[in-house]
């Protein structure tokens, strides 16, 4: 565990969360956590609710104000930037919850998405379908009526209009159904083959662990144990304290992801 | 009875397009902005002027109107609106600081303008009832109507078909998720004060073609405006062009039963009964169009 802010391997850092303070109004939500994503790997956050998981993705994003520390993207400094300059850079973000536009089609969603793009987005709009083929056949339906398990699909195409270099994903299987959380993983296991890096909140911590490169445990708004994506499955601690509940509650299938 | 419609269909033809704004503005920006009758007011004084002191026809005082109107509510974003949401003021603080600003706007009205009824001046034969029809309808009544469904296929067209209309109908749908997307939030945000404003100034020119101009015109009109996007389903722009007219037709239809003065009245238990049958309006909430 100490030393393991390496991030397990001595690649290059793309994404480096350094000693981050952030919260909503008075209350610091997360307390000095650090963070540090290699390129070309999947690295996942696990923890308690109100561990800060979700709160440490708004923060990079700008949605949670970063009251102390750094946030660095291909290193540059990105704390507090303006989300359009922060998806430009090549880092975009699937939020857990409402991460599509109901009112507006699948079409105009993935037009949203590609919003900095211009008129080059129409090529992309394209390679979108053929790698999400359900969502070319509902493209003139509004994401409202989507199933779950199409919305998140959509919200992770929308996402890679930009063809970003690194996805931030906030719970991706959370309220899915088991059989539609199995593809939700594969998709991302896709995204990742195809040469992108993945940030990935999750509560499914046993799935999620067993495919990620390094994971992250964060407690109480500060990191408790970070290590190799599968040895955090057999450290005890964690097993103790975060894998035994989890784990039966991701055994009992589709409960497991219910909070932020 | 049909009179009454006829009549109802022209008095809410000015009530949609000023609603059309006010949602907007509400659905884009979260704003109930009780001071969007007083820019109503204010549009049908800028016609006035440049109708009576420069002699310019009342139809081409409306491009100058809406860019008045437009100008005012981008000023009020910088000056107020934006100031406000940078703080994090809650919305009872932003409800009550368009009081504040539409008290503001009248009383320079009153203050530029007198408190005084006047009126446009209109070439005489706009002012006769067309020919044969089973209605009495003046020409401009008939232009009023006309002038409303070009604005709505206006608005129609920008929020359907331009990159800027998708993004605002994107911020209605879901703020944060345009913001992450990379939309252009500010620009967004200007782009519904020039509708909303300019929406509002034109609303309060046609207005002042079919009633008589005095500072608390757009102050009085605010109730129907309210009515009628409750009606047809908060934050909906069709929502609110067809509870426009509703409402004007149930009040102007009142007035067959019931005195002249208990018009909004009745324009409000109309909306109640409707709600009590369809709680989210005629066409539904949260959706912009």
């Amino acid at each position: 565990m100490a030393g393991g802010n390496t991030g397990g391997a001595s690649g290059e850092a793309l994404l480096e969360v350094r000693e981050v303070w952030a919260g909503y109004h008075d209350l610091d939500i997360l307390q000095g956590v650090n963070l540090r994503v290699e390129r070309g790997r999947i690295v996942t956050i696990i923890g308690p609710n109100g561990a800060g998981k979700s709160t440490l993705a708004k923060a990079i994003f700008g949605l949670v104000r970063v009251r102390r520390g750094e946030i660095r993207f291909k290193g540059a400094d990105i704390t507090g930037a303006k989300p359009s300059r922060i998806v430009q850079a090549g880092l975009c973000y699937v939020p857990q919850e409402r991460n599509v536009f109901p009112n507006l089609t699948v079409l105009e969603n993935l037009q949203l998405g590609g919003y900095v793009l211009g008129a080059r987005s129409e090529a992309r709009i394209r390679e979108m379908f053929e790698m999400f083929p359900v969502l070319q056949e509902k493209r003139h339906q509004k994401a409202g009526v989507l199933s779950g398990g199409q919305r998140q699909m959509l919200a992770m195409a929308r996402a890679l209009m930009l063809d970003p270099e690194m996805l931030v994903l906030d719970e991706p299987s959370a309220g899915l159904a088991p059989n539609v959380v199995e593809q939700v993983f594969q998709k991302i296991r896709d995204i990742h083959r195809s040469g992108r890096t993945i940030l990935m909140v999750e509560q499914n911590a046993r799935r999620a662990l067993a495919m990620s490169d390094w994971g992250y445990v964060l407690d109480m708004g500060k990191n408790a144990i970070d290590d190799a994506g599968p040895r955090l499955l057999e450290n005890p601690r964690v097993v103790e304290l975060y894998l035994g509940t989890l784990g039966a509650a991701a055994g009992g299938r589709g409960s497991a992801g219910a909070e932020a | 009875m049909l009179q009454f419609i006829a009549n109802g269909v022209v008095v809410g033809a000015v009530v949609a397009v000023t609603a059309v704004g006010l949602t907007l503005v509400y659905s884009i920006l979260k704003l109930t902005n009780f001071a969007h009758g007083d820019m109503v007011t204010f549009g049908a004084y800028v016609a006035l002027l440049l109708n009576l002191s420069l002699g310019l026809d009342i139809w081409w005082t409306l491009p100058p109107a809406f860019l008045a109107g437009a100008l005012l509510g981008v000023l009020g974003d910088r000056l107020i609106w934006s100031r406000m949401r940078r703080r994090q003021a809650g919305s009872v603080s932003f409800i009550v600081a368009s009081i504040g600003l539409a008290l503001a706007l009248r009383n320079l009205i009153v203050f530029f303008f007198g408190a005084q009824t006047q009126h446009f001046r209109l070439p005489v034969e706009m002012r006769q009832p067309l020919g044969p029809l089973p209605v009495k309808l003046t020409p401009d009544e008939v232009h009023v109507i006309v002038a409303a469904v070009v604005l709505f296929a206006g608005v129609h067209a920008l929020l359907r078909y331009t990159t800027i209309g998708r993004a605002m109908r994107a911020m209605a749908d879901n703020p944060s998720l345009s913001w992450v997307s990379g939309v252009d939030v500010d620009r967004v945000i200007t782009w519904t004060w020039i509708l909303g404003g300019g929406l509002a100034a034109v609303g309060g020119v046609l207005y002042g073609m079919i009633r008589p101009i005095d500072p608390n015109m757009g102050w009085f009109l605010l109730l129907p405006m309210f009515a009628a996007i409750i009606l047809g389903g908060i934050g909906n722009a069709y929502g609110a062009a067809v509870g426009g007219v509703l409402i004007g037709i149930i009040q102007e239809a009142s007035v067959m039963f019931l005195p002249a003065e208990y018009r909004l009245a009745v324009g409000f238990l109309a909306m109640i009964a409707v709600l009590l049958t369809y709680p989210r309006g005629l066409f539904g909430e949260r959706s912009l169009t």
